[in-house]
Formats: structure tokens, sequence, C-alpha cells
């Protein structure tokens, strides 16, 4: 993979030698080891990805401490579930599925909410007939109500057509059939048609996070730069009647600020092209006419995931119950947030407000299904800690350790991220941590629980600098600008 | 469509449908992460890192940034973020083997491109194994994943950019400061040029 001019004598001489000896005869073992924990992962009960716009987290051991890498999938993302459900259409076809003579009153909604959908089809409007739509990631395609296809937008390289497609239906998808049916995107590029597979009904008209990667084109062999392959490539957003313009903000990238670009909506879409800098994820402010900012909700897609998830959580919770893991003594003793045990919650220093919730309190991320069964966790003895901003944290003690989870902000399924010390020597010496993996211009958070017998904790704020903080029950919530890898 | 024509980027994404067939990307790459980790952190460690890779991986699919075909630069990241939290075990380790092979020269060898190599060339580099352990012990922990990333995991400069998420000036000025300080601390009679007396 590399280049003539990037190699360099020094490069060479350190591939010369290795330094260490050869083991193929133990690489297998070690392989297949890995495999299966990787197979035990991918079978796991709840673990689903998260959300677009989720925080990047990553394990961070506390000072002193070896703490277990507890996979991000400890975090047991309930909003990505809803989201990958929402692509679990069962039909095996990934060829677009044209059906139905006219919409049926499932539309009526959306057509109520976009004045593209209420013009008259035009010829232009109307998709190929015989068209192979990759789904993406890749998914069988949604059936397309041929007759609610609008072509509104045609950028350099695309044709961007807004589709309306019948709800998937089965015991797992986000969007019960009876709100109707769903908006999509169809882009169609020199590389073929895609959509993006998350389609949406009226309900979730308002919520600003519906924004589709159009026309990205599949990967190919060859070589191609990032730039190449992004060329036929564009975000939109749809937006409901009485939206004019779209801010889009990009999450930034390491030293790399992405300027917001604000763009003028027609045909109820707004568009703007992806470059390699703005590949993350995106928010987006709405804006009428006037210039004030038009109201957005992300509700109906929260009360959505909360009914999607209502049997998973009843199941985590049945688990909790018939749970009999106790934590040992010497963890309650050893973490001064054990000594608040107050159901409403009480206020300590620095404004924190420790309570202990009950089981049904508990989101469905710190429930069993994620963390609990692997590291034999006291459900029963959970505290929860939110800070003056809004954060919340639930310190899980176990019989062999203590955890740590960071509840994600704004994630509207629960999502959680976290980390356990590795074994009780290590928990009693340094407790738990965890941090995001932040940006050279945002910097990092840090959480930690550490026992009472750490007095000072030295955040690191460089690659060799720390500042001692004196932590307030042992919780440590801090920003620091130094950039965790 | 057959496993074997999907790019990475599609695995991927077709795994958030099908958690399985996140199988195919460790069965694509496993062995190349395993040796990377071998080399950094010993053995036993990298058979324990090289799991917690790909379940990291597979958890955190969704995140992933198709930036090209292959999502090695993607999981060698994850394994070098791995890595540091073991960093002061790699440092002794990395010292450790200088000091065996002082005296003994017992290194042993893997000549580029995986050739048997000129037998002379590679004693020469074996005996600069203890310089360079030592060398590689003493870096910084961002620059010597950098070199090592180019070095032993061959990435180019643009992939271990997205490997560790770092600007590609950034990874360039590591790589460009990095050379320079081991080359500072080789005997001044050594030749770091293996391949050019082939």
């Amino acid at each position: 993979m590399s280049t003539a001019e990037e190699t360099h004598p020094v490069d060479e001489l350190i591939r010369a030698v290795r330094l260490v000896p050869s083991a193929d005869a133990t690489e297998d073992a070690a392989v297949d080891a890995a495999r299966r924990r990787l197979e035990a992962a991918m079978t796991a009960p709840g673990r689903a990805p998260a959300v677009q716009g989720r925080r990047r987290r990553r394990w961070r051991a506390p000072a002193g401490t070896v703490a277990v890498a507890i996979s991000c999938g400890v975090t047991l993302l309930v909003a990505g579930i809803a989201v990958i459900a929402l692509g679990g259409h069962r039909r095996p076809s990934a060829d677009a599925t044209l059906r139905g003579p006219a919409p049926g009153a499932g539309a009526n909604a959306l057509i109520a909410k976009l004045a593209v959908l209420r013009r008259e089809q035009t010829a232009a409007d109307q998709l190929p007939a015989k068209l192979h739509i990759t789904t993406l990631p890749l998914r069988p395609a949604p059936a397309i109500i041929p007759s609610l296809s609008r072509l509104v937008a045609t950028p350099p390289g695309a044709r961007i057509y807004l589709v309306v497609t019948e709800p998937a239906r089965g015991g797992d998808v986000l969007w019960s059939p009876s709100l109707g049916d769903q908006l999509n995107i169809v882009a169609i590029t020199d590389s073929g048609a895609t959509t993006e597979g998350f389609g949406y009904p009226a309900a979730d008209m308002r919520d600003p996070r519906n924004v589709y990667l159009a026309g990205l084109q599949r990967p190919s062999a060859g070589g191609a730069s990032v730039a190449q392959r992004l060329v036929d490539t564009y975000r939109v957003a749809i937006v409901p009647d009485g939206v004019a313009r779209v801010r889009f903000m990009f999450a930034g990238r390491a030293r790399a600020a992405i300027p917001p670009v604000t763009v003028r909506v027609a045909n109820n879409v707004a568009i703007t092209k992806i470059t390699p800098a703005s590949i993350g994820p995106v928010r987006t402010i709405w804006y009428a006419a006037d210039g004030h900012i038009v109201p957005t909700s992300t509700a109906a897609r929260t009360r959505a995931i909360a009914i999607m998830n209502a049997p998973r959580r009843r199941d985590a919770l049945e688990a909790a119950r018939r749970s009999h893991v106790t934590a040992t003594p010497a963890i309650l003793h050893a973490f001064a947030v054990f000594d608040s045990d107050s159901r409403s919650g009480i206020h300590v220093g620095d404004g924190y407000v420790i309570s202990h919730p009950t089981l049904p309190e508990l989101p469905l991320s710190v429930l069993p299904g994620g963390l609990g069964q692997r590291q034999q966790l006291d459900l029963r003895d959970v505290r929860k800690v939110v800070s003056p901003s809004g954060q919340t944290l639930y310190i899980v003690p176990g019989m062999n350790t203590i955890c740590l989870f960071v509840m994600e902000r704004g994630a509207t399924g629960g999502g959680a991220s976290g980390g356990c010390a590795g074994s009780l020597a290590s928990a009693l010496r340094g407790g738990a941590g965890e941090s995001s993996s932040g940006t050279a211009i945002q910097g990092s958070m840090v959480y930690a629980v550490v026992p009472r017998t750490t007095r000072n904790y030295k955040l690191q704020t460089g690659h060799h600098a720390f500042r001692i903080i004196h932590p307030v029950d042992g919780i440590v919530i801090a920003h620091t600008p130094f950039q965790f890898g | 469509m057959v496993m074997a024509d999907l790019s990475d980027d599609a695995v991927i994404g077709q795994s958030l449908q099908t958690p399985a067939m996140f199988g195919a990307i460790f069965d694509r790459h496993s062995r190349l992460v395993y040796r990377y980790l071998r080399r950094r952190v010993g053995e036993d460690l990298a058979a324990d890192l090289t799991a917690e890779v790909f379940t990291r991986a597979f958890n955190a699919r969704d995140r992933y940034e198709p930036r090209g075909d292959s999502a090695v630069p993607w999981l060698l990241g994850i394994a070098t973020n791995l890595v540091r939290m073991h960093r002061r075990s790699e440092e002794r380790r990395l010292r450790a083997y200088a000091r065996a092979a002082v005296g003994e020269r017992a290194l042993v060898l893997s000549p580029p491109g995986g050739s048997s190599g000129d037998l002379d060339d590679r004693l020469d580099a074996a005996a600069l194994a203890p310089v360079l352990g030592e060398a590689l012990a003493a870096l910084p922990a961002r620059q010597r994943d950098v070199l090592l990333l180019h070095a032993w995991a061959d990435l180019s400069l643009a992939e271990i950019a997205v490997a560790l998420d770092l600007p590609a000036a950034t990874v360039r000025s590591h790589i460009r400061r990095t050379r320079r300080l081991i080359e500072n601390r080789l005997p001044q009679h050594a030749d770091p040029r293996p391949e050019t007396r082939r």
C-alpha cells in the first residue's frame, strides 16, 4: 500500500528487523480464539450499532488500573436497533419494486405536508421502469409507489428523486405500518441507483436528523480516491412545507472544522455536496422564509423506539429480576458514591445529584443483554449520577468489578457506553473510567468513578501534561483539551 | 452477490442488516491484524487484542466511514488504540528484545517483501536491532504508532491518517520527525540502507 516516495531507509530497516520471534504455529490458535469471541459478540442479543451522530467513545483505563476493554458494544445502542430494524424489509430482492397503481390512504399525511407530492407527476418524475436499486447499507430495496416519485434535484452527475415507499412490515420494524407510507430518496448516477434505506413516515417529518446520503458510489477496485468516489454524492434533507432554507452543520474531524452550509429548499429538499471532509455526521437547522427557525422534533422517533424496544426491555428486566448477583461489600465500601441511598436523589458537591434507581428505572443499556451478564453485576445497587449539565452516569457494582456507563446525550434510544475494571483488585485500586475519543478542536470528556482513597485524580491535558482534580464522591466528569486516540 | 465480490465497505454495510456478514471482515483481515499486534505487544497479548479489535469493530460498524475498499486502516486504528493501553508493556518488550539481541544477533529476520534477501544485509539489520529497539521504545507513543503502522503494517500515509484520525500533514510531519530521531540514534557508521546495497 505504500508508495515509493513514502518509503525510507529507516522504514526498511524496521521492516527488516522483526523485533519479535516468528510464531506461525500459534497464529492459527490465536485467530481461532479471536474468531470465537467475535462470533459470540455477533450473536449476542442487543448488540446493535448506534444512531448517526453518536459521539465516538473509547475505553480509557483509569490511572493505575487495567480496565477491561469491554467493547463499545457494551453500549447497548437501542436507537441503533431501531434504525437497523428500519431496514428490516423482508423482501429478498435488491431490485426496486414499483407497485400499487395509486397511492392509498397511507400516503395522505405525507402529501399534506409536502407540496412536491401535491403537484402533478410529470414524465421526468417517473423512475425508469427497470431500475436496479442498491439500498445503502446493502439491504432489500423498499417497495416504491410509482405515482408518488418526484424528480426533486438534478445536481451535477445525479438525478435525485423523492419517493414514497410502502411501510416495512414484521415484528422488528421501527415504524408501525399504521403510521402510513414512508419517504425515501432514490439517486441515479452513472454508477447506478441507490437509496439509503431509511424510510420514515409523516409522523417523523419534523425530525432534523432525517438527512439522506444520495448517490454514494459503491466502492470498487481500482484505487480511486475518496474524492473520486464521492464525485456524485450528496446529502439530502427532506423538509415539510414552510421550510425555506436548511443549514447543514458538520461534525468536525480532527483539526479541521468544516464551515456550515446553508442551502435554499426547492421541491421540499435541500441538498449539499459531500466532500471527503464532510463525510461525517451532520446536523440541520431549518429556517422559514422570514428567517425564523422552524421548530423540529425528535419525539416521534423516540416514541417509536420505546415502543419497539418494549418487549426487549421486558425481557431484560425479567432477567435482571431473576439475577441473584450481589455486589461484593468491598466495592460498596470502597466507593463513596454508594454512600448515597436516596431513591429521589441527593445533591452533593459540584452540583451532582446521586440517586439509587430501582430496576425498572434503569435504562435498557444497563440491563442484562449488554454488560450485565458478562460481568456479574448487581443491578439492584446501581447509582445514577447526573451532572449540572445533564450528563448522566450509571455506576454499577459487581461481584468482582465496578462499571461505569455514560449515557449518550441526545440519543433517543438510551444508548450508553462505558467501562469496567478488569478485576476486583484493579477496581479497588483505580475504579472504572471512560473517555470520549474527542477531537483536537473540542478536546475530550473523561468520566471515571474512583475509590474514596483517591483524593487526587490526574487528568491528562496534553501528551505529557496533567492536571490534578479532586473528585467529589469519587466522581470525575471533566473536559480536557487532550485528544484521546 | 458473491461475498468475494464485495468490498469491505459493502460487507460492513451489509453486516448492519446481517451481523454474521461481519465474519467476512474477520476472515479477510484477522491474520494481518494479529501479526501487527504480535509485533507490537507480543504473542500473548496479541491474541486477546485481536479478538478485542474485531469485537469493537463489529460493535462500532455503524460508525464506519467508507473511505475506500479496505477496512484495514480502520481495524489497525482500533488495534493501535488498544496497543496504547499497553504502551508501557510494549516499551518494556522493545527494550527487552534490544537487550536480548546484544551480542548474539539472535533476532529473527524478516526480509522486506518476504524474499530471502541477502544474508549480509540481514545480519547488518540484525546488528542494528538493539539500537532500533531502544529507539522505538523511546519514541513518543503517537510517533511510534505512525512509524510502525507504516513500516510493519505497510499502511500509506493517507491510510495512517484515516487509522489514527489525524490530518495527513500531521502524519507526514510525525513520520519525518520519527525517521530523523531514529537515524540520529543509529551508530555513525551504520548504513540504514540494507536494500540499497542489493
